[in-house]
């Protein structure tokens, strides 16, 4: 039998990728924005507070393997099964740079900040905390230790990182939500200028959350290990 | 017979907890965090300084005897029980103040799949045609995510004791077996019942972490309503002390516990109530 042609390319069906990654999280997001933009400490932060959070979990509903249907089938297509995981988070990405463009325009009008500074601020953590979601679930083949992950990890790092970077000062570049505030502190304790702190922070965590991505695409071209072979599943 | 069938349920429950490794991730994690907490809290107060009796006959003189303060304690037993009130406060607002928090994040996205699972691995239609209950599924389910929990916490309980021995030194075990089983257990099992319960109507795992995350508002309610609680009753025995009536950890913990543990009674009511409600939907639906 003659070899099927593999084109270059292969269809996406954006359809069913938006229908899967639910997104009506986006408005959730953007919902948790308009009500961090009433409280005035954390006016300049509301996109900070509203993404990372609802992207994670978002994020850690797009592929759990154990839920998948057909994934046998789905392996056997010429497709690639990563193309799955590539649409659908382009998908959230999509929902969620929606609410994150329009929240940046509103607060650099509202404040005052550099649109790229409140960037910054926002995108590094998101991506962290769709990796982690990511990952999460696809290590535990369970959406729910994803959604866990990111709902223990986020609003632990918002709440608590200052504290813990108090005391273990040398932890900075994993604090999701780095403020350059902390940078100028840390700039006499580590003797370095305030700016490089922040730059390392900010590209330790955009790393995170790309290692993670990568770590998962990678474990997609193992189709023994997608499936669960040797695992007890549920 | 409704009750052999109730414990198989039970049983296989903990059985499939234990696979899917729910019970060993959660355990850890709970653990971890509850030491790494410990660990982050400030080192524990300057050791009090005794009187020494010196042999100044030997070169270099050396401590003969150590003295207290207070007669018939010495220096070490003085400092143990001068520490044991920060410690125990230490470790008893770990456990029955920030430990809660965790624990109600946890458990209802956790329990929630508990019995949608069944729905979308198609093994209901295969309990429907045998000759089960509903309210003996529900129930089976309720108590065995309860007992898969209840093993978990207690493995926490005993582990965390030792190294909480271990990194903050001695602290009143009554008060912390109290911590435990009257503010921590109870809340955790509300929390799981409210999961496993309102998620029962969910036809697949997404679906159920949906639902669970929608509790988890509603488990924090039910925190801040415990946690307030417990604090008026410390704040309010603080602001009493005397000469005549100095503080003790009984005084203290012990009434702040006691009448949290009453809230939590009606917090478990409402697992019943709910429940009840579940068990007469599922008849209605069929």
């Amino acid at each position: 039998m003659a070899a099927t042609p593999s084109p270059h390319y292969w269809p996406f069906a954006w359809r069913m990728a938006f229908r899967a990654s639910s997104p009506w999280f986006g408005i959730i997001s953007g919902a948790i924005f308009l009500l961090m933009m009433i409280i005035p400490d954390l006016r300049g932060r509301g996109v900070e507070v509203a993404l990372p959070l609802i992207a994670g979990i978002q994020a850690a509903l797009l592929f759990s393997p154990d839920d998948e249907p057909a994934l046998e089938m789905q392996l056997a297509a010429p497709r690639p099964v990563s193309y799955i995981l590539y649409e659908r988070l382009a998908a959230v990405l999509i929902a969620q740079g929606i609410v994150g463009v329009i929240g940046t325009i509103l607060i650099s009008a509202i404040t005052g900040v550099t649109p790229l500074v409140v960037v910054i601020g926002w995108l590094p953590p998101t991506i962290a905390a769709v990796g982690l979601g990511l990952l999460g679930t696809f290590i535990s083949r369970r959406s729910s230790a994803g959604v866990l992950a990111v709902i223990l990890v986020i609003p632990s790092m918002f709440l608590g990182a200052d504290l813990l970077i108090m005391r273990f000062p040398e932890l900075f570049p994993l604090h999701f939500f780095f403020q350059p505030m902390f940078a100028a502190i840390g700039a006499g304790y580590f003797n370095a200028v305030p700016e490089l702190l922040y730059a390392i922070n900010r590209i330790a965590i955009t790393l995170l959350g790309v290692l993670a991505m990568l770590r998962l695409i990678f474990g997609m071209r193992n189709a023994e290990s997608l499936l669960g072979v040797n695992r007890k599943s549920d | 017979m409704a009750l052999s069938q109730m414990a198989a349920v039970v049983r296989y429950e903990l059985l499939m907890a234990w696979r899917r490794r729910a019970l060993l991730v959660m355990g850890g994690f709970f653990l971890l965090a509850l030491i790494g907490f410990t660990a982050m809290q400030p080192p524990a107060p300057v050791e009090l300084a005794g009187t020494v009796q010196v042999d100044t006959s030997t070169d270099p003189p050396t401590i003969i005897q150590e003295y207290s303060a207070v007669d018939g304690l010495t220096v070490e037993e003085l400092n143990i029980s001068l520490n044991l009130l920060p410690n125990t406060q230490l470790v008893v607002t770990m456990i029955a103040v920030i430990f809660p928090v965790l624990v109600a994040i946890t458990v209802v996205v956790f329990f929630a799949e508990s019995i949608p699972l069944d729905r979308q691995y198609r093994v209901r239609e295969l309990f429907d045609s045998t000759p089960l209950a509903n309210a003996t599924y529900l129930g089976g389910k309720l108590l065995g995510a309860w007992a898969a929990l209840g093993l978990t916490l207690l493995v926490v309980m005993i582990s965390f004791g030792i190294l909480a021995r271990l990194i903050v030194g001695a602290f009143d075990p009554l008060t912390y077996l109290q911590a435990w089983f009257l503010a921590v257990f109870p809340f955790a099992l509300t929390c799981t019942g409210w999961s496993v319960l309102a998620a029962s109507g969910a036809g697949s795992r997404r679906k159920a972490i949906m639902i669970g995350l929608v509790l988890v508002p509603g488990a924090m309610i039910l925190y801040a309503l415990f946690s307030i609680q417990f604090w008026a009753v410390v704040l309010d025995v603080g602001s009493r002390m005397s000469a005549d009536e100095p503080l003790t950890l009984t005084a203290l913990f012990g009434e702040a516990i006691s009448q949290s543990a009453v809230m939590q009674l009606w917090f478990l009511a409402s697992v019943a109530a709910l429940f009840l409600i579940v068990w007469a939907w599922s008849r209605v639906r069929g």
